[in-house]
């Protein structure tokens, strides 16, 4: 009897980071014309080109991407002490993925909200909504706490540090 | 060397800059004491708040926070079993059976002592080597620079996570990050895509702020039940005894040296530091069967292994302006907000703040002893709030932090982006330290390359005809060789035995 340990979702992101690795250093490679001052790969042997360390730098990530990615297929099936994952790793499966799911629109309607409703009023509705996503059923505190951080932020930035916060377009 | 501490101490010091340091302190610890917040975190959402104070304020305040942060993860770790940042992680291990039998209060006290001997220990000899070193370091060229670069960023990939590929990967691609922008050399613009907010390149903080404290906030909602605290035990309030502290003596002064040393070394901090200082008491310890179910030795060992990279972190980025881990990444962002530009030349130029700097650091050990004593008994409520209805607030504060970089929501786009960034990596097991500490050397790196191959007549031969990169360069190469070996071994330490794609027993 042995630990489980979960092989096959260390092998697929091993080859997702490595497929990405290797994307990207190619899209960077092929940007290279059209992004950096109209230079051509030729830069890598002009050390004053403002392309010269992107090409060292997109060259390389595709280098190590194809490492992970030998590697990584080399051991596939075999149990790696150093590489799998354990138990207490962020990259164990996730327990609630709708809860995930909800937090991360949350995020994401919070960024448009602020230049929409302004920080205060999203700042409440997001702590409302997104306690409630994790769990928080104590609707009392909860609605406190919704009104106290964000005008106490706004105070702290604003009247005490000078900063000006996002105001939304309707109010 | 004296007189520069007494001049600097004399022209910084104030009432403002102690009350600073002192509130910097509080916050950090309490910050550090909630599960979920780590220390990196915690500086990094509260460091836009500094970027509107003076230098007086600001630096102490931020250096009160990183070390009431380091501290402040003992708390829950002692008492439920959770560490509040990963540098309290081997904590736990003695931490909270002590809390079960009773000794909470005497898990705390030796915490704190623990933690305010290595941090003063660690202090000293910051204090003692930084000038010298920048003596040295002023003599360094493009060429030196370049590789300590490289070697830095390298050995930070090595050892963030599992795999050195994947650091690398992250490293590499944090410094194309970096590219874009303005070429430091000819002006032209690098991948800005025509949007006129990357034209100043890609701002640290919110990406620092987003892929720590939002990629920690994905990760938390993860769990089924957010915040289920197991209940706090009183138990019986006993004070540490001398006896019992001087027994223990030994075993923090040898954790203090450990953790000065890996704190010193760019991409070791805290949280490697409290394992080595953990694993070295318990080999040497004259009761190791006791580890593991409620040792003091165990918790003095973890906790000043921890505290003692505080200021040794503080080493390699003074002087050559590379941050030894996460945190002083961070802080070295903040710094040159304040237009402080760490590196040899800091001591020249600003010698005064930099000292001033020093007496604050040793006078925030002595308020550490003070608050941590009275503060002891109400620990255990800070830890009782719940997580659910705490890392909202957070989601507020790193937002309202990242627009106040520049006041421009695209620092809060580059914040989302890094926070997703940042959750996908860790999802993946890609170290996030050598992405930012990348990102963050990518220009300096570039700069030191392209002048040291523009200047030299033998062109890359240059690293190693120069003495002092040469030996650098030996050092990396020796370096990524163990890092190479340490893989493999350990590839073949797993026997090769073959399990089934799930994993099957």
């Amino acid at each position: 009897m042995g630990a489980t340990i979960n092989t096959s979702g260390h092998v697929a992101a091993n080859l997702a980071v490595s497929a990405f690795g290797m994307l990207f250093g190619i899209a960077v490679f092929l940007l290279v014309p059209l992004q950096v001052g109209g230079e051509d790969y030729r830069a890598i042997a002009n050390v004053q080109s403002p392309a010269f360390f992107p090409i060292l730098l997109s060259a390389a990530v595709i280098v190590f991407s194809a490492i992970l990615a030998f590697s990584t297929l080399r051991n596939a099936g075999r149990h790696d002490a150093d590489d799998a994952l354990h138990t207490g790793d962020d990259a164990r499966p996730i327990e609630a993925p709708l809860k995930v799911v909800g937090v991360a629109a949350c995020l994401v309607l919070y960024y448009f909200a602020l230049s929409l409703i302004g920080m205060i009023a999203a700042s409440i509705i997001l702590i409302l909504v997104m306690s409630y996503i994790m769990g928080f059923r104590n609707f009392w505190i909860a609605g406190l706490v919704a009104a106290v951080i964000p005008l106490s932020i706004y105070f702290l930035f604003e009247k005490t540090l000078y900063v000006l916060l996002p105001e939304g377009r309707l109010f | 060397m004296l007189s520069d501490l007494f001049n600097g101490i004399t022209s910084f010091f104030g009432l403002i800059a102690i009350t600073s340091a002192f509130l910097g302190l509080i916050a950090g610890i309490v910050i550090g004491a909630l599960p979920g917040l780590t220390a990196t975190m915690t500086v990094a959402v509260l460091t836009p708040f500094t970027f509107f104070m003076e230098t007086a304020i600001a630096l102490p305040f931020l250096l009160g926070i990183y070390k009431g942060a380091i501290y402040g993860g003992s708390i829950p770790a002692i008492l439920i079993n959770t560490p509040g940042t990963n540098a309290a992680a081997a904590t736990t291990l003695d931490g909270y059976p002590l809390s079960k039998q009773g000794h909470s209060r005497k898990a705390l006290e030796i915490s704190l002592y623990g933690s305010v001997i290595a941090d003063m220990a660690g202090t000293m000899v910051l204090i003692a080597v930084t000038a010298p070193l920048a003596a040295i370091a002023i003599k360094f060229s493009s060429p030196e620079f370049a590789i300590l670069f490289i070697f830095a960023l390298t050995m930070i990939a090595g050892v963030s996570g599992r795999s050195f590929a994947k650091g690398l990967i992250g490293a590499t691609i944090g410094a194309l990050i970096g590219c874009i922008g303005l070429d430091p050399m000819s002006g032209h613009q690098r991948f800005t895509f025509g949007v006129p907010d990357l034209t100043g390149g890609i701002s640290l903080v919110p990406v620092l702020i987003g892929m720590f404290a939002l990629s920690e906030i994905l990760i938390q909602s993860e769990r089924r039940v957010i915040g289920a605290i197991s209940s706090v035990t009183e138990g019986v309030q006993k004070h540490l005894s001398l006896a019992e502290l001087r027994a223990n003596l030994v075993t923090i002064f040898r954790s203090t040296g450990i953790g000065i040393f890996l704190g010193a070394l760019p991409g070791l901090g805290a949280e490697i530091a409290c394992w080595v200082a953990y694993g070295d008491a318990k080999r040497t310890s004259k009761n190791p069967g006791l580890f593991g179910k409620g040792s003091l030795e165990g918790v003095a060992a973890a906790e000043s292994g921890n505290n003692a990279t505080v200021p040794a972190t503080l080493i390699p980025m003074l002087v050559f302006g590379i941050p030894g881990d996460t945190v002083t990444a961070v802080l070295l962002g903040a710094f040159m907000a304040q237009g402080l530009l760490p590196g040899p030349l800091l001591f020249q130029q600003h010698s005064d703040v930099i000292y001033g700097l020093f007496g604050i650091l040793l006078l925030t050990n002595v308020l550490l002893l003070l608050f941590g004593l009275v503060a002891i008994r109400s620990f255990r409520h800070v830890v009782a709030i719940p997580q659910s209805i705490l890392l909202p607030c957070v989601t507020v504060l790193c937002f309202a932090g990242a627009y106040a970089v520049s006041s421009n929501l695209f620092d809060v786009l580059v914040l989302l982006i890094g926070g997703f960034a940042g959750y996908a990596m860790r999802k993946t097991g890609v170290p996030i330290p050598p992405f930012v500490i990348a990102l963050l050397l990518a220009p300096p790196l570039e700069n030191a390359l392209r002048q040291s191959l523009l200047f030299s007549d033998d062109g890359i031969l240059i690293f190693i005809t120069r003495p002092i990169s040469a030996a650098m360069l030996a050092v990396l190469l020796v370096g990524c060789g163990i890092l190479v070996w340490r893989t493999i071994a350990a590839r073949r330490k797993g026997g090769g035995r073959s399990v089934t794609p799930s994993g099957a027993e």
